[in-house]
């Protein structure tokens, strides 16, 4: 497959610019009345993250992919040293340099797409052979139970979705990607008071095996994956944080808590829907002025859009979303090799998942899980992850790129 | 790509499916919160970040006819607590419960409920406030309230009334000019953020709250606390249950005094005014009528003589008699000595419906119209149950009930030259800038008796004080003129009166050549000496003296050329100038701190402290200190700050 030579794809460029910019006049308006001065420089910073962040952008664009390629599993290594050496710092999320902190779950994404891309491309063995599965479910799994860690639940959920798009573009028949992904469902279905929901769930499992064969290794490591992972769910569930259970018992039903974490959902929806059509105004927010908003600069920045610039306001921002995605699988199909291919869909997948679980979060479709909006939400470790994951992506579409 | 084949359409479908699956669902949703659930969640923000706020308009400053403060507003704090930031409930409870002496329990199921306010403890005083703002209790907040406070309290508390905790006058004053001294509250809608602090928007216009008016009353505090004390002296003296005193200006009906008085403990706020809501038996003070009506039909002439039966008269069976026998008596004699059968002769002569008529003429058994709440008329027998004998006993005021307040306008009417005023305690309105707004002259309701009439009744009263049965009201030097009473109380239980209880009464007034003051004293049930002569006379005459020892220049009748040479303004201002009552020498400097420079000026002037001035707003220090005593020289220096 190959394509023509292009030149910088300035307007993918620009739609990624652009959602910087409203960010940075939607955090000025979330922070510039707030009683911290430290909290009304907020923008500025962000001004700084993106400058940076389009800088590292810019190295990225002229270093050949092939380097990144060879070194993949370095970083992906890095990236989960850096995860473990903040239990030895005794810090949950960020390491902290004075002023600044920097979180590695955020590079670690980088890291992951690059990495399973490799072993994607590169790998020999059977897709079906126990030791494939194996490899490729420990590549997720170190940094998503890590990040799960953390806690964080959102950041975590990344790593699952990114590794199934990843597996789902390399061609794994979809019916054997569900077997991959069974465990999870057993999960859910476990985790149902009724018990029988947990026994259709095997007849459909027993029903899957049957039909893909797979050796008898696999089969029989699936069936006891999944037996476990059902099992232990119970305890799974009073393992998870408080708040955490909370999130997820709210998402259910919003009016559980008004004044905890359902607090969160109403107020967003209400200052959404009191926007209306065009919006109060920038700087006219009354819900967001008045700090009625909880986490409004970064989790819930798409609320503040949403109360100031309205439901046309709102569409601006997912029509340049759907641009950067739609772009982004673009390149992933028009990619002139297999690697460059799986990171280019691995990118385009941070950035949909992000932002559909974001947005999702705001209008009370999705839990809250705490994801920032990709280039919008306040965040220097997020927005240069952005920025890295822009600038590969752009990398791989130029022509400045030969592999 | 390694695996592409055959499923790649499927595959390129089901993520193009799921895409716009899940980008259809973003924007449906997006589309339905903002436009079509518009109003429900602009209606759910506007009642989050708007708030209607009541604006409590300052409530009128009561003053004395002097221009002292009776009552006025205090800047205080009231406590709350929002149930749910409230840590140590128990220790909250602990604190509270013993400031407001309730049990801890009570307060702690306060805390308990699912409110989120609750009131701790309203309206404290500065010193309280500061201490429980020492404690730093979580969840515990206060907001401020304006409290009504009356400096001199108890004083004139029968007139001045009370005020509810929202400041809505319940009783006297305070809640007959209720509408005039609350003035209007306002209302602004304010902006308020999720931590439940408001802010002025200009997007929204505030109604301003307009102040109520003041009211300047006809009351004087000297002659006030004069009355008081003595009323209480008197009370204590004879042993009486209670005891109700009036003083009046007979001309204009403007009321100088009220009080009542109780030997019992009192009660923190008189609900009713005893005064004008009382009805009692006069006795003899109700003389006045029968003597009037024969001088004005001309039906006696005052040496006229008249039998007085040596003290014990037949009527139809029926016996009625004197307390002191006579024989041969002039008509004056009859009032003078207080004769019953010498006024129940002439009552017979003059006729029952000739009678009732000045009864009814001098106002008994109606309302006098006294802009206080809650007066009562009285009773009066109605005429045709009225024999010879009861007519009789009627007339000496026995069977006849009536207040306080219509027996001192009937005699103000006999004094002033037979006009019938209509008491008033309220003077003058002013407005939110003190200026006069509206003033309230005297009214008369009628001419009861003729100027000549009512110069023989009052050569009548004189010579009572003079020698007849109000001889202990005499002062040397002061004209003085009254009439005794002395009722017996009817048994409301088993009918009949009751064995040994009496109501002995004294209306006085002075100077007889040219009344300025008229009083009233009555004592209910006095042990020992029950004469209205040898209790509520006495009282009386300590009461002229008294305000004659308030006066340069006293009042007596030897000096009658200078009190007519002054024109009524002058001998007012002269009756009435503010002099302190106080007995010590030194002041004691009143707290101002913390007041508006308004407000300490009222005070201060109140307590007579000369003052200076400096600054505007919030008095922020006062030198010296509150609670030092000073010279009537020395100068209180308040400094101000803005708020």
């Amino acid at each position: 497959m190959k394509i023509k030579n292009q030149d910088l794809d300035l307007l993918l460029f620009f739609a990624a610019f652009l959602l910087c910019v409203i960010g940075v006049f939607l955090i000025y308006s979330a922070k510039h009345n707030s009683s911290s001065p430290f909290e009304q420089t907020f923008y500025l910073k962000q001004i700084f993250w993106i400058f940076f962040g389009i800088i590292i952008a810019g190295i990225l664009f002229f270093i050949p992919l092939r380097f990144h390629d060879v070194f993949s599993y370095v970083y992906y290594e890095i990236g989960i040293a850096l995860l473990l050496a903040l239990f030895i710092v005794g810090s949950s999320r960020w390491f902290s340099f004075g002023p600044f902190t920097f979180q590695p779950s955020e590079l670690l994404k980088v890291a992951f797409v690059l990495a399973l891309a490799r072993f994607l491309t590169y790998s020999k063995r059977s897709i079906y052979s126990f030791s494939w599965i194996s490899i490729a479910l420990f590549f997720v799994l170190f940094p998503f139970l890590l990040v799960l860690r953390q806690p964080d639940l959102g950041t975590s959920l990344v790593f699952l979705f990114v590794f199934f798009v990843m597996l789902f573009w390399s061609g794994v028949p979809i019916l054997y990607l569900a077997l991959i992904v069974a465990p999870l469902f057993s999960l859910i279905c476990a985790l149902h008071p009724h018990i029988l929901i947990w026994a259709i769930f095997f007849l459909l499992l027993i029903l899957l095996l049957y039909h893909l064969r797979p050796n008898f290794l696999f089969s029989m490591a699936s069936l006891f994956t999944n037996l476990a992972v059902g099992s232990i769910a119970q305890l799974f569930w009073n393992n998870l944080h408080q708040y955490q259970r909370n999130r997820i018992l709210v998402f259910l039903d919003p009016g559980v808590d008004p004044y905890g974490a359902g607090y969160q959902v109403i107020q967003s929806k209400v200052a959404i829907g009191s926007g209306g059509l065009f919006g109060k105004g920038f700087l006219h927010g009354t819900q967001t002025k008045l700090d009625f908003l909880p986490a409004q600069h970064n989790d819930f920045v798409f609320s503040v859009l949403g109360e100031e610039f309205g439901f046309l306001g709102a569409i601006i921002l997912i029509i340049l979303f759907s641009f950067i995605i739609f772009k982004g699988v673009q390149i992933a199909r028009k990619a002139r090799n297999t690697f460059a291919s799986y990171v280019a869909i691995g990118i385009s997948s941070i950035f949909a998942f992000q932002m559909v679980v974001n947005i999702g979060m705001a209008l009370g479709i999705l839990p809250v899980t705490g994801l920032p909006l990709p280039f919008v939400s306040y965040g220097g470790s997020s927005m240069i992850t952005f920025w890295v994951l822009m600038g590969l992506l752009l990398a791989i579409q130029s022509k400045w790129y030969e592999y | 790509m390694t695996y592409r084949s055959k499923s790649d359409r499927i595959r390129v479908f089901l993520v193009l499916f799921f895409g716009f699956f899940i980008w259809g669902v973003i924007v449906f949703r997006v589309f339905s919160i903002q436009i079509l659930e518009h109003q429900k969640y602009k209606k759910i923000a506007t009642g989050q970040h708007l708030i209607r706020m009541n604006l409590e308009a300052k409530r009128g400053i009561v003053y004395d006819r002097n221009m002292k403060v009776l009552a006025f507003n205090l800047p205080t704090h009231s406590f709350f607590a929002v149930p749910k930031k409230v840590e140590e409930k128990d220790l909250v409870a602990e604190k509270f419960s013993q400031l407001a002496g309730c049990s801890k329990e009570k307060v702690k199921n306060k805390l308990k409920t699912e409110k989120k306010f609750v009131w701790l403890k309203r309206k404290t005083e500065k010193e309280e406030s500061e201490k429980i703002s020492s404690w730093n209790l979580k969840g515990v907040f206060f907001r401020k309230e304006i409290k009504r406070y009356y400096p001199y309290y108890p004083l004139a508390q029968d007139i001045l009334g009370f005020c509810d905790i929202d400041n809505q006058g319940l009783a006297g004053v305070e809640y007959r000019y209720n509408e005039i001294l609350s003035g209007e509250n306002g209302e602004g809608i304010f902006l308020r953020d999720a931590f439940g602090n408001s802010y002025f928007t200009e997007e929204y216009p505030i109604t301003p709250p307009i102040s109520g008016k003041s009211l300047v009353l006809t009351l004087d505090l000297n002659l006030q606390s004069i009355l008081e004390e003595e009323l209480k002296k008197a009370i204590k003296k004879t042993d009486s249950d209670e005891g109700t005193g009036i003083l009046m200006n007979p001309k204009t009906g403007e009321i100088l005094a009220l009080a009542f008085c109780s030997n019992k403990k009192e009660s923190t706020f008189p609900v009713k005014n005893r005064a004008i809501s009382d009805n009692f038996e006069p006795g003899s003070t109700f003389k006045i009528v029968c003597s009037a009506a024969a001088l004005e039909q001309g039906i006696k002439r005052p040496e006229d003589k008249i039998y007085a039966e040596k003290g014990v008269f037949n009527i139809k069976g029926k016996i009625l008699h004197d307390h002191k026998p006579h024989e041969w008596i002039t008509f004056k004699e009859a009032l003078v000595f207080s004769s019953n059968i010498g006024i129940a002769k002439v009552t017979l002569e003059v006729g029952k419906e000739n009678f009732l008529k000045y009864v009814k003429k001098f106002g008994f058994g109606e309302k006098t119209g006294i802009d206080l709440p809650g007066e009562s008329k009285g009773f009066l027998p109605s005429s045709s149950k009225l024999s010879d004998y009861t007519l009789s006993v009627f007339s000496v005021g026995q069977g006849v009930s009536l207040t306080a307040i219509q027996l001192i306008t009937a005699y103000a009417a006999v004094v002033n030259g037979g006009f019938l005023m209509k008491p008033y305690v309220v003077k003058k309105v002013l407005d939110q800038n003190d200026k006069p707004e509206k003033k309230f002259g005297p009214t008369v309701r009628r001419r009861v008796i003729s100027e000549r009439t009512s110069r023989i009744l009052v050569d009548f009263l004189k010579d009572v004080v003079s020698r007849g049965t109000g001889m202990e009201a005499k002062i040397d030097g002061i004209s003085i003129g009254g009439k005794t009473g002395t009722a017996q109380k009817p048994d409301l239980v088993n009918g009949g009166y009751k064995d040994g209880e009496y109501i002995a009464s004294f209306v006085g007034f002075f100077p007889v050549e040219d009344p300025k003051i008229i009083g009233l004293v009555t004592l209910d049930n006095p042990k020992g000496k029950h004469f209205g002569g040898q209790t509520a006379g006495p009282a009386f005459k300590s009461i002229v003296s008294k305000i004659f020892s308030l006066q340069k220049t006293p009042f007596a009748s030897s000096e009658k050329v200078i009190i007519e040479k002054n024109s009524e303004k002058d001998v007012e201002k002269d009756l009435y100038s503010g002099k302190e009552l106080s007995k010590e020498k030194l002041l004691k400097v009143p707290d101002v701190t913390g007041l508006t420079a308004r407000e300490a000026a009222l005070i201060l002037s109140s307590y007579d402290v000369d003052f200076r001035l400096s600054g505007s707003g919030i008095v922020a220090n006062q030198e010296p200190e509150a609670g030092t005593l000073i010279s009537r020289e020395q100068i209180c220096v308040i400094k101000c700050e803005p708020k």
